[in-house]
């Protein structure tokens, strides 16, 4: 089957099997940076933003993305311009394998699209559904802050 | 295979009348290919409101667990069901899970189920012809060929309910689950995670729960084997979690 949507602002035509989930077919059309982990919901690293909000794209059927704005990292910068979010994660060392980093910092970016100066609590609870066995979490969560500290300057 | 988005209640009822149909809307709850003909999407009914009416709150099937969260029912009875989702899976899957999955699913693990009973909830039930059932009967006895859940009414109460779960990490599913409403006209306890939701109506007459009555209420359930801990740890903490939120709900 066939549907349209928008992925990174860019209108896009998807083309799949009627049971495939999101997260396989946004691979096979490119979307390499959403990744696949274990495919049944638990790491959270194949997390895109639907309508703004994280959800696991290995749960979600890619039938259900009609009509529907997709954004996954590549979508928030690039390594030329990178998102303040993703320059935080660089700069404290939040990245070690790099397997989680693109789910974390889609994650963090809805965050402080609600709440732009969270507490640790709140970033703890945003990051819940992403898995990370490199880090263990702390210059993630610092990276979070350092963000939401250069994002809260940038609008002043 | 093929997937069907119908825009009607009606024509998802005619859709789901198949011997191999499923209904799907999150899609949490069963990862890979799944075991069906045809999938039947439940997203596009409109399905998805909170709204405060005279006899409760009426929550549409398909509202998810984030956007139940932030209703005002969330807030009801001390923040009872807002306990009931701070923890329910994680945040990505929040804003998947479906309320009406949660119920109709019949998982142990569910947090709503529980809740939904101590607080006399009823759901309305799409189908050939409509139907109101408890939240106990679609989880017990689960729901027909070609039924879905459309609305689920949440009675106003001005109580106070405490729900805990006992499970490897906070947001993992529930290995126990324990859910206390109490008001003026007494006490209303569900248990979950160990075993099928239901009522301990054992615990419901009682002014004061005595270890006795405590031991001869748990000591009735078979718990369902768990990979990681076995029957009698979760019965000790069952006993654990009644006490602290019989306590803490009437305190």
């Amino acid at each position: 089957m066939e549907i349209c949507c928008k992925i990174n602002g860019e209108e896009r035509k998807l083309c799949f099997e009627p049971h495939e989930r999101l997260l396989h077919v946004l691979r096979r059309h490119g979307y390499y940076e959403v990744k696949d982990g274990c495919s049944e919901g638990h790491c959270g690293v194949c997390t895109v933003l639907v309508d703004g909000k994280p959800v696991k794209s290995c749960l979600m059927f890619a039938a259900q993305a009609e009509g529907k704005e997709i954004t996954t990292a590549r979508g928030l910068g690039s390594p030329e311009s990178p998102h303040p979010i993703q320059q935080a994660f660089a700069d404290e060392g939040a990245v070690q394998c790099g397997f989680c980093t693109p789910a974390m910092i889609l994650c963090a970016h809805h965050l402080l699209q609600r709440v732009p100066d969270p507490s640790d609590k709140e970033i703890r609870r945003a990051l819940d559904g992403v898995l990370c066995r490199c880090t263990g979490y702390q210059k993630i969560i610092k990276a979070v802050k350092t963000a939401a500290q250069r994002i809260g300057g940038e609008a002043k | 295979m093929e997937f069907l988005r119908p825009k009607t209640v009606e024509e998802a009822v005619e859709l789901l009348d198949h011997p191999h149909a499923l209904p799907v809307a999150g899609g949490t709850a069963f990862p890979g290919k799944p075991n069906a003909e045809r999938l039947v999407d439940l997203t596009s009914l409109e399905l998805n409101y909170v709204e405060e009416r005279p006899d409760g709150f009426h929550v549409g099937a398909t509202t998810t667990i984030a956007e139940l969260e932030r209703s005002p029912v969330a807030e009801m009875a001390g923040g009872y069901i807002r306990q009931a989702c701070e923890f329910l899976a994680d945040t990505p899957l929040r804003n998947m899970i479906t309320v009406g999955g949660n119920i109709a699913c019949g998982h142990l693990w569910a947090h709503l189920p529980p809740v939904l009973m101590t607080l006399g909830a009823r759901t309305i039930i799409a189908g050939k012809r409509k139907r109101e059932l408890t939240v106990y009967e679609v989880v017990s006895a689960g729901l027909q060929r070609g039924e879905l859940i459309q609305e689920v009414i949440i009675p106003k109460l001005g109580g106070r309910g405490v729900f805990k779960k006992f499970a490897l990490t906070r947001t993992d599913y529930a290995a126990v689950s324990v859910a206390v409403y109490w008001d003026e006209l007494g006490r209303r306890v569900a248990v979950g995670g160990l075993v099928r939701p239901q009522r301990l109506g054992d615990l419901e007459g009682q002014i004061d729960i005595t270890p006795e009555l405590l031991d001869r209420a748990v000591d009735e359930l078979n718990p369902v084997p768990h990979p990681h801990f076995d029957p009698e740890y979760r019965k000790h903490v069952l006993k654990v979690l009644l006490q602290r939120a019989i306590a803490e709900v009437e305190h």
